[in-house]
């Protein structure tokens, strides 16, 4: 009994990422387990309800978790564990959704005990129909991803075998040549259509809008690609177009912008959720072709009107992308059973280890108030702290410092205040792109920086996501949404892109020492930190004296 | 021999080792100790204990115990093999369950049976539903109702025939003219079904079903050691989560509610603070109070205690005494409906369902269902079987504690072998890895005093094999409030990390220090002042390394252990002796009323007074001796089975000396076995004059009896 996995009583798994079995445990445990922190000796796994059900909702059973668990525990695994295991995995299936051909969707089940409880809900009540008899009872077409979504919380997961609309058919293939599928994208898409809808967590950098585009071409079918900004809209269509067979008359864009409903639609939330008279009149875009297929880039960011759209059409294959896939409401269950289950996921580290996205350092800059700032922070009131802190003068002295020293890199400076930035950009004579720059213009700043014609940006939020600059190299955070562990990965995911000379990227994070900017950069760095990212920590006068 | 005559006589024919199992079995014929095997006997034949001993025999000895009882009711006197043909059993079964109904005392005799008035009692009139033989002709056969037809048993009510052979007026008329002669009519008006006219019916047996056998226990088995094992390790876990209450206990004190328990509110509060489930919480806590880890201090706060802060035995002996807590304790700690959970407050039912479950799973020896548990216990106990939600509670409990594992009892625990244990428990690590995610992770479990200290500056995230813990800014100012410096905690984990401290985390412990060592709120029990030298060696000498001293400044520690013990430890460790200068008690537990009772000493005792009454024989004086005396050399003397010269004033007033033994202590007197005059009695506390030893050195003279502070 040595093996290099540790079995908490808590249901967590540690596994031991230097013992010589760290693979084969690894491939063993990953349909049920969820990997919840990667960092660089003990990587954490959590058996959690949804992720057993989802284990065996892919044919995985009960005895071959247990199996994967006492093969390869160092310790006795607790005995509750392995008997909740059993009892959780026992209560998928045990309902039904099926297609009847007399009463179209139904929700059944052969232990009508289980059924008459489940009815007896008041939460399921209003999403059944007519009961047909003790083991079947109608269900209304547009409230099965709630149903199942209810059925969950009850702890009665219902195995949705009443299948996907494959929609409107559109050749789609790839355009393969000097590129080619990489494995693990491959294993991502793979997933994918065998489970029929669910969501890959991919670092950035690390292909995700190839794996939509395989999976696009693997279905063939009419497909909607719902992204965060109009920016990110262009990016996804220049990449379609550069690597499959779509021409760009087969791709629209759906945003404030445009209105093209093609057979490859690519829409922004925002436009999707633009509210007139209380309604939301794009959302019939949803229902404007026969999708084959839905994809949600950055799924992780999902807005709450779509999230209960998304729930009326569980017919049609859905896939969710994402790097991190953290919701500072919590609500990152909701998109797992109205999405789908996780089908791929992998530690940032280990796709760095095998060159896939660019090695990264992360350093913590400390700088310190100054006497007449430290007064005023101490008698500021609590709501302006951050802003008091995340504003000092020393800031703007570390940011020049990092692009002198950095001066053969093309530089990225973030943050979250406006003023901030508009006055760290005139004060280093740095182009600025907020999100009241015009869409024409952040687009041309942004090709000329890939072109290299633009060494250095000061960019707010709007290049947290889905903006693909490969060639930056370094960023210098000055700012953040406080404690926004996803803004913080979001941000470092800029510099991944692989270098073409294999140039490791850095990342500054620029914190004003005791104050509440240095307690949320503690928070914010707790995601990387847990994949395996170490923050150096140094002086502001350090830096600057070297 | 002797013929025997009485329970007395066969209680005084039993041997020691069988008194003493009898003494264990039922624990009131003790209590208090009785000054002759007569009076034992008049015990145990009153009422209550009959009743009680009756509870702990099986199914199999209660019908035994009833046919036996039937039958002496019929006038003939029972054999063993007269119960084998009787009741259709074979001479295995009967002589079990006879050998149990007599190691009760619910039986008595040689190769004749009889039993007890009280036993009767228990049973009835009508013991087997069978009525006693009509005096004038006991033996004759069926006089009135004849022939007999088997076919009438179908047609009478079955409580009739086979409980209560009595009719009331109405009803026995009816049925007498239906079956003229059938029942015999009674003095009261009420109709009698006579005893071979119900025999006659049964076609001659007891009971209308046969005698019930255990029940079968089948299920899945496992390799006994990879049962040890598991149960070990989860045993190594429960030490560690009661290490882990604890300690934090002594950092936030428990408060108790006026009534003096604990809102199962707060409960749940506390329970998830630590994140355990309510019901590990609670019995952890329960055993950590009975095993006098945690006591409620004056201001009803529920506190660590000095012994668990000295406490340095292994970990086989700790959790072997919270293993017999848990056998002995009665508290209830599953009842959801109790608004509150009270410290201590017993429930025998709970004690009783424990100590049923475990016999059933050492009866069984592999995993059984809960069903197949309950039909055994129905057996086992056909009295007072345990409920289905006690059972279920118990063997929860007994998986948390480590007593079982996959549903099996441990071969230590069924071997009653600490050393076993000691060979299977998880072997410890001295080690840990520090992650830049503020992780601690060990992977294997830790020496006591380094998971204490680890805990101290980092929050406890998991349990189970490995232990995680993870430092926050919150956990590190916590541990610099307790006195520990930045440097300290900074040297602690690169001492005990297998890898290099991240950066990240050694500027975090930096951090919390410049925002939390401005100001020090701390509390201790001791301090020590010295120079700075003298005081850094005090810290760093590896014998003192589980004092966890506090730094107050470069020339003051304190420690929360008691000041008494910081001098021996100081002693022992080569220091000469510093003065301590601040000593702040608290939280001491006061000795129990009484140890409990050795079922040998009384058996002892008994045998003594007995010998003493039949040689007429006076004990030998003893050299007397003083020896400063308190109520606590009395409860030692209990404990031990020590003999002492009491020196007392009678119920008559006269002053009286005799060599006793102390057997118990009660809270206003002492019951001892007085050598002198061959006798167990009782002396007022009050009334004691003085008390000295009987083998040391002889003293200054005798001292008046004080009570402890």
């Amino acid at each position: 009994m040595n093996g290099p996995l540790i079995v908490q009583s808590d249901k967590t798994l540690l596994l031991e990422v230097d013992h010589p079995d760290y693979e084969e445990c690894r491939n063993a445990i990953a349909p049920f387990a969820e990997l919840e922190r990667s960092p660089e000796h003990i990587h954490t796994y959590r058996l959690t309800n949804l992720g057993l059900w989802n284990a065996r909702a892919a044919g995985h059973d009960a005895e071959q978790v247990v199996d994967a668990l006492m093969t390869h525990s160092r310790f006795p695994v607790p005995h509750a564990l392995l008997v909740d295991v059993a009892e959780t995995m026992a209560r998928y299936g045990r309902l039904t959704l099926q297609q009847h051909p007399g009463y179209g969707l139904v929700l059944t089940s052969t232990d009508a005990t289980i059924l008459t409880e489940v009815r007896r809900s008041k939460k399921v009540q209003p999403l059944l129909g007519e009961d047909i008899d003790e083991s079947m009872s109608r269900v209304h077409p547009s409230e099965r991803g709630r149903l199942k979504q209810v059925l969950v919380g009850l702890g009665w997961p219902a195995e949705d075998l009443a299948g996907y609309v494959d929609g409107e058919r559109h050749e789609i293939s790839l355009a393969t040549g000097d590129w080619q599928v990489r494995d693990y994208q491959q294993q991502a898409v793979d997933g994918f259509v065998h489970g029929g809808s669910g969501v890959v967590v991919l670092p950035c950098g690390a292909g995700k809008t190839i794996v939509g585009a395989t999976a696009m071409a693997d279905l063939s079918a009419t497909t909607l690609i719902l992204v965060t900004n109009t920016v990110s809209a262009r990016q996804w269509k220049a990449e379609l177009l550069a690597r499959t067979s779509l021409t760009d008359d087969e791709v629209g864009e759906y945003s404030g912008a445009r209105k093209e409903i093609r057979p490859v639609t690519i829409a922004t939330y925002q436009v999707l959720t633009t509210r007139r008279k209380g309604q939301y009149p794009h959302l019939d875009l949803f229902e404007a072709r026969d999708w084959g297929l839905i994809i949600y880039d950055e799924v992780h960011l999902l807005p709450a009107p779509v999230f209960r759209f998304t729930a009326d059409i569980q017919a049609r294959r859905r896939l969710g992308l994402t790097a991190t896939l953290i919701r500072e409401d919590g609500r990152e269950t909701d998109v797992f059973s109205l999405i789908g289950p996780k089908r791929y996921d992998a530690p940032w580290r280990e796709m760095e280890s095998q060159g896939w996205i660019a090695p990264a350092e992360c350093t913590e800059v400390r700088v310190s108030l100054s006497q007449t700032e430290r007064s005023t922070y101490s008698m500021a009131e609590p709501e302006d702290k951050y802003r008091l802190a995340a504003h000092a003068d020393a800031k703007t002295k570390v940011a020049r410092h990092l692009i002198d020293r950095h001066h053969s890199d093309q530089l990225l400076i973030i943050g979250q205040y406006l003023d901030q930035l508009e006055l760290l950009a005139a004060d280093l004579g740095l182009p600025l792109v907020t999100g009241k720059t015009p869409v024409k213009e952040r687009q041309e700043l942004f090709d000329g920086f890939r072109r290299g014609e633009v060494r250095a940006l000061v960019v707010s939020k709007v290049a947290n996501f889905s903006v693909d600059l490969p060639e930056a190299t370094v960023a210098i955070q000055v700012s953040g949404t406080f404690g926004s562990r996803q803004e913080e990965a979001q941000r470092l995911g800029r510099l991944l892109r692989p270098k073409k000379d294999g140039r490791t990227a850095h990342f500054y994070t620029v914190v004003t020492r005791d104050t509440v900017d240095s307690d949320f950069a503690a928070r914010r760095q707790r995601f990387l930190a847990e994949q395996g990212y170490s923050y150096d920590i140094v002086d502001a006068d350090d830096l600057l004296y070297q | 021999m002797a013929r025997m005559r009485s329970l007395a006589d066969f209680l005084r024919s039993r041997s020691d080792s069988q008194l003493c199992a009898l003494l264990r079995l039922r624990p009131d014929l003790a209590s208090p100790v009785p000054s002759s095997f007569s009076e034992l006997a008049q015990r145990a034949n009153s009422g209550t204990s009959t009743v009680a001993a009756i509870r702990t025999v099986d199914d199999t000895a209660l019908h035994i115990l009833e046919a036996i009882c039937a039958l002496e009711a019929g006038g003939t006197t029972a054999t063993p093999a007269s119960v084998s043909r009787e009741l259709h059993l074979d001479s295995y079964r009967t002589e079990r369950a006879l050998a149990m109904l007599l190691g009760a005392g619910l039986l008595w005799g040689d190769e004749r049976l009889h039993v007890p008035s009280a036993v009767r009692d228990y049973f009835g009139p009508y013991p087997c539903g069978l009525a006693p033989p009509h005096p004038g002709d006991p033996h004759a056969p069926t006089q009135v109702f004849d022939p007999v037809r088997p076919s009438v048993a179908d047609e009478l009510p079955t409580d009739l025939l086979w409980r209560v052979p009595r009719l009331a007026a109405d009803d026995g008329q009816a049925l007498a003219l239906r079956f003229p002669g059938l029942l015999r009519l009674q003095e009261d008006a009420t109709w009698l079904l006579p005893r071979t006219t119900a025999l006659a019916l049964r076609e001659g047996r007891l009971f209308p079903q046969e005698v019930p056998q255990a029940p079968e226990l089948v299920g899945r088995t496992w390799e006994p050691e990879r049962v040890g094992q598991a149960a070990a390790h989860q045993a190594d876990q429960f030490l560690r989560i009661t290490d882990r209450l604890v300690s934090w206990l002594g950092r936030t004190p428990l408060s108790l509610l006026a009534s003096g328990s604990l809102g199962i509110r707060e409960a749940a509060r506390v329970a998830a603070e630590l994140k355990l489930d309510e019901t590990t919480f609670l019995l952890s806590l329960t055993l950590a109070l009975r095993g006098g880890m945690i006591t409620a201090d004056a201001q009803r706060r529920l506190v660590p205690t000095d012994s668990w802060h000295r406490d340095a035995r292994s970990r086989e002996a700790r959790w072997w005494a919270l293993f017999e807590s848990w056998r002995s304790s009665t508290e209830d700690i599953t009842e959801s409906d109790e608004p509150a959970w009270r410290p201590l407050d017993g429930n025998a039912r709970m004690g009783h369902a424990r100590a049923a479950v475990l016999e059933c799973l050492a009866q069984a020896d592999q995993e059984i269902s809960l069903e197949q548990t309950l039909a055994w216990l129905r057996w086992r106990h056909p009295v007072d079987a345990p409920n289905v939600a006690r059972v279920r509670a118990a063997l929860v409990e007994a998986r948390t504690l480590g007593v079982s594992a996959y549903g099996v009892p441990a071969n230590f625990v069924v071997g009653q072998n600490a050393a076993a244990l000691a060979s299977q428990l998880p072997q410890q690590g001295g080690g840990f890895l520090v992650q830049a995610d503020f992780t601690v992770t060990a992977p294997a479990p830790l020496e006591r005093a380094l998971e204490l200290r680890l805990s101290q500056v980092a929050d406890f995230e998991s349990g189970g094999g490995a232990s995680v813990f993870r430092l926050s800014p919150e956990s590190l100012r916590r541990a610099i409030a307790d006195g520990t410096a930045a440097a300290d905690i900074l040297a602690f984990l690169s001492e005990h990390s297998m890898t290099p401290l991240p950066a990240s985390v050694r500027v975090a412990i930096t951090d919390a220090s410049r925002s939390g060592e401005r100001l020090v709120l701390t509390r201790c029990r001791t301090t020590i002042s010295g120079t700075p030298d003298a005081i850094e060696q005090l810290r760093s000498n590896a014998q003192l390394q589980d004092v966890s001293w506090i730094r107050i400044s470069d020339e003051v520690v304190a420690t929360d252990m008691a000041v008494d013990e910081v001098g021996s430890r100081l002693a022992r460790a080569g220091f000469p002796t510093a003065q301590p200068v601040t000593h702040r008690p608290e939280a001491t537990e006061a000795p129990p009323v009484s140890p409990q009772l050795d079922p040998g000493r009384v058996v002892a005792a008994l045998r003594t007074v007995e010998d003493a009454r039949s040689a007429e024989g006076e004990p030998e004086p003893a050299a007397l001796t003083t020896l400063p005396v308190s109520r606590t050399r009395l409860w030692e003397a209990c404990r031990n089975g020590e003999e002492l010269i009491l020196t007392y004033i009678d119920d008559q007033g006269a002053a009286m000396t005799s060599l006793v033994q102390p057997l118990t202590l009660g809270s206003g007197d002492v019951c001892v076995l007085d050598r002198t005059r061959a006798a167990i009695h009782r002396v007022d506390l009050a009334r004691i004059q003085g008390v000295t030893d009987r083998t040391s050195a002889p003293g200054p003279g005798t001292e008046v009896l004080e009570e402890d502070a």
